[in-house]
């Protein structure tokens, strides 16, 4: 029997997203092989004017975010909850995340959500659908700083970091997606027993609870299971063996990890430190890390310094050193492995400009991913 | 009791580290049956001592390695590689994330497994993939995010970039998870099995994705712009009082603003046309910003984001570990929750990023000990006697 081109096809998904965490779970979603609508309420998705990087051209308005959220989906506009429902009809799965008073002014509530003609709802929310925070609103800054991320980034005698631009989106969208899919692809999804006929099942998805969980190797599980609390080291990582750092060079800068012995043996050895091995003048390589990381980074300074990333990478990998330079986006999208392996693709973005941008990441041997396409602009659909 | 949703999935768990773990830490919360297959021979890093954490293990592991089975296996020896091989065929999932080449070497590759059982779902996580120049080469976290763009694009505006820390092991599981799935989906309307190369690094340069959007139309490399959020002003974290105590503040609308103006007592502020887009107050950041966090740092981090939120502007302390572990609001939802065990004690647990409505929390499960599921896993899967697994014991083959 010959399969479907695509892993998802014949799966139908509704996506109602104004805050980038649906539009990527409709994404990969859709490049998986599902049919996806994306569906706007009021003036349209606000990711189009607010997300990062705005650009206009030929009385067009997009964002960056926008366009790589939200490329090859048909879209159509609802006013009302009602509407939600009436376009759920013949869908397998419905993509909610819209905050709860966004919802609420559109008549979105719990007991509409029960009546959507589908077999899975994902309601992704910033603080989740109880507890005493539930109500509150939560952008990216806002989440990922109660999800304890934040602390742990930057330098410790300056203000706590974000992880760069919209990781919220993409952590709450690969939660809800796999909440979906664990819905509709397991033997309790196919036959399932226990969903009353025409409810469907509701997962619920808040992207606080997603930073806290699935990323408490920050902090969370550091204070959880050792009552240590980790603070923010710059471009280092606190509790780590030396090296485990990012380290300034001549033209920028290099990451390297030695975790192992005998990497840590190789690196002492490349940077002219062989001696260091024995001898342990820092004391021991957590030591080195934690309390003289700045005296050891300034000895081995002139080293780094007198040589570019290039060349520092080509000796780590011939000692077989983990490390890699730290490449401008520009740089990325140059690189000539990343694009020998077919890892970049071009779509026509909102302004109708051709863009380029990351594939997802999966290769399978008997399947294939649809391609990009064009983003949708405002008024298609309606 | 509802079923969880994969409970009839059984994942043969052949990964090791972080990101592989990750993968199947997801299924196993999902409700599959996770055989993890390790050997006291080659340890995995989490079951190594740690001295600071002054226990055999790293606290990941607790959750890491939670919400599944442990087999013990040597798979060094071609018993020990045969009984993988039969696991495998009793087994829809495999998930493994050794180097390149390992699983051929050791007669566990995709052709092998699925001329066994035709419809086996195999997914492989590795740094660089299955192929290509770079497949042999290992990495870590810090690696990829290095790679994709995202570490040039994370510091201060005016400083160096910055270590974060290690949510690209997480990520790349997360994408793990979903292969693994959509693969079953394809399973559930073909009635065949899947294979799935999966590379870390691919998987961290889609974190920057629309920063490589934003690179082809303005022709530049995004720069960094530290705590800023595009389209809210004012945004960031703003001191406390306290020590290292911060709040996070993000101001994106005419309202947030207006009523941001009426807490900070500057009603001159309210009307000033100038100050009504998130452009105009941009530029009057060296204004704005001081008296926000003049009122901010008189004030804790929770009375401080307590106040805001009441006028609807969003803001939230920034947690640290101790803080999210006492919060009120993570243990109403069975975010945070006390893990007990007769032999072990109490600690604290997270549970699932996910809440389902029909269907209860995964039970708290600790992390299993080395082969501590062996009768089960090759008496009652594989079929071995008890003689037979004594055998296999005694002569290191599960161990």
């Amino acid at each position: 029997m010959t399969g479907p081109v695509h892993p998802l096809a014949g799966l139908r998904c509704v996506e109602l997203s104004e805050r980038g965490a649906g539009g990527y779970a409709g994404k990969l979603l859709r490049r998986l092989g599902a049919e996806v609508v994306k569906l706007e309420a009021g003036e349209g998705d606000p990711l189009r004017h607010r997300g990062s990087f705005p650009h206009r051209a030929d009385g067009r308005h997009t964002t960056a975010a926008f366009d790589y959220f939200n490329e090859g989906k048909p879209v159509a506009g609802i006013a009302t909850g009602a509407d939600l429902v009436r376009l759920c009809e013949g869908a397998d799965a419905c993509i909610v995340d819209l905050e709860p008073a966004r919802r609420a002014a559109l008549g979105i509530d719990h007991e509409l959500v029960r009546r959507l003609p589908v077999r899975v709802v994902a309601l992704i929310s910033p603080f989740g659908e109880s507890g005493q925070y539930a109500g509150y609103r939560g952008p990216e800054i806002v989440t990922s700083a109660f999800g304890g991320v934040n602390v742990a980034i930057g330098q410790p005698d300056r203000p706590p970091l974000k992880i760069p631009l919209m990781q919220g989106a993409v952590q709450g969208g690969l939660i809800a997606g796999i909440a979906v899919l664990g819905h509709l692809c397991g033997p309790a999804g196919e036959s399932a027993p226990d969903r009353p006929a025409g409810e469907p099942a509701v997962a619920e998805v808040s992207v606080t609870d997603v930073w806290a969980t699935v990323h408490t190797g920050t902090t969370l599980v550091a204070y959880l299971f050792g009552n240590r609390v980790r603070g923010r080291y710059g471009h280092r990582v606190l509790g780590a063996p030396y090296p485990h750092q990012l380290f300034r060079c001549q033209d920028g800068w290099i990451a390297i990890q030695a975790s192992e012995k005998h990497q840590y043996r190789e690196f002492l050895e490349m940077v002219g430190k062989a001696d260091w091995y024995a001898e342990r003048p820092f004391g021991s390589r957590r030591a080195m890390n934690d309390e003289h990381g700045d005296a050891v980074d300034a000895a081995l300074a002139p080293w780094f310094m007198a040589r570019t990333r290039a060349e520092i990478a080509a000796e780590c990998r011939r000692r077989k050193i983990p490390a890699a330079q730290v490449q401008t986006v520009s740089e990325v999208r140059d690189d000539p492995a990343l694009r020998e392996r077919g890892c970049l693709e071009t779509f026509e973005g909102g302004t109708g400009v051709p863009v380029t941008a990351p594939r997802p990441p999966f290769r399978f041997r008997t399947a294939s991913l649809t391609p990009p396409g064009p983003v949708p602009v405002r008024e298609e659909g309606r | 009791m509802a079923r969880r949703p994969l409970q009839g999935v059984r994942v043969a768990d052949f990964s090791w580290y972080a990101a592989g773990p990750f993968a199947t830490l997801m299924l196993g919360m999902l409700g599959a049956e996770v055989i993890r297959i390790e050997s006291r021979t080659k340890r995995d890093t989490h079951r190594k001592e740690h001295p600071i954490y002054g226990r055999d293990y790293v606290p990941a592991f607790d959750q890491l390695l939670s919400h599944r089975l442990s087999a013990s296996l040597n798979l060094r020896t071609p018993r020990g590689q045969e009984l993988a091989r039969e696991l495998a065929a009793r087994s829809d999932v495999v998930v493994e994330n050794f180097r390149p080449g390992v699983m051929a070497r050791l007669g566990l590759d995709y052709p092998v497994l699925s001329a066994r059982r035709s419809d086996l779902v195999m997914v492989s996580l590795s740094a660089n993939g299955q192929q290509g120049p770079d497949a042999a080469r290992p990495g870590y976290a810090p690696l990829f995010s290095a790679l994709s763009g995202l570490s040039s694009l994370g510091g201060y505006p005016d400083g160096p970039p910055v270590e974060m820390r290690n949510p690209m092991d997480h990520v790349c599981g997360l994408f793990g998870t979903f292969a693994v799935l959509a693969a079953l989906r394809q399973r559930q309307v073909t009635g065949r099995g899947q294979y799935v190369d999966l590379a870390n690094r691919d998987a961290a340069t889609l974190l920057a994705g629309h920063a490589f959007v934003e690179r082809t139309v303005s022709g530049r490399a995004p720069e960094r712009t530290g705590d800023r959020e595009a389209g809210a002003e004012p945004s960031g974290v703003y001191r406390c009082a306290g020590t290292d105590r911060w709040v996070a503040v993000s101001v994106r609308t005419e309202e947030s603003w207006q009523r941001l103006c009426g807490l900070l007592e500057r009603p001159e502020w309210t009307v000033d046309p100038a100050l009504g887009t998130v452009a105009g107050r941009a530029g009057r950041r060296a204004d704005i910003d001081p008296a926000l966090s003049g009122w901010t740092s008189r004030r804790g981090p929770y009375g401080a984001a307590f106040a805001l939120q009441q006028r609807g502007i969003p803001a939230v302390p920034v947690m640290s570990g101790e803080d999210l572990a006492r919060d009120p609001h993570l243990w109403e939802r069975g975010t945070v929750r006390m893990a007990r065990d007769p032999e072990r004690g109490e600690h604290l647990s997270v549970g699932p990023p996910w809440r389902f409505s029909r269907s209860a929390l995964p039970p708290v499960q600790w992390s299993p000990s080395i082969g501590q599921d062996n009768r089960y896993v090759y008496g009652q899967v594989l079929g071995l006697s008890d003689e037979e697994i004594d055998e296999l014991e005694t002569s290191e083959v599960l161990h």
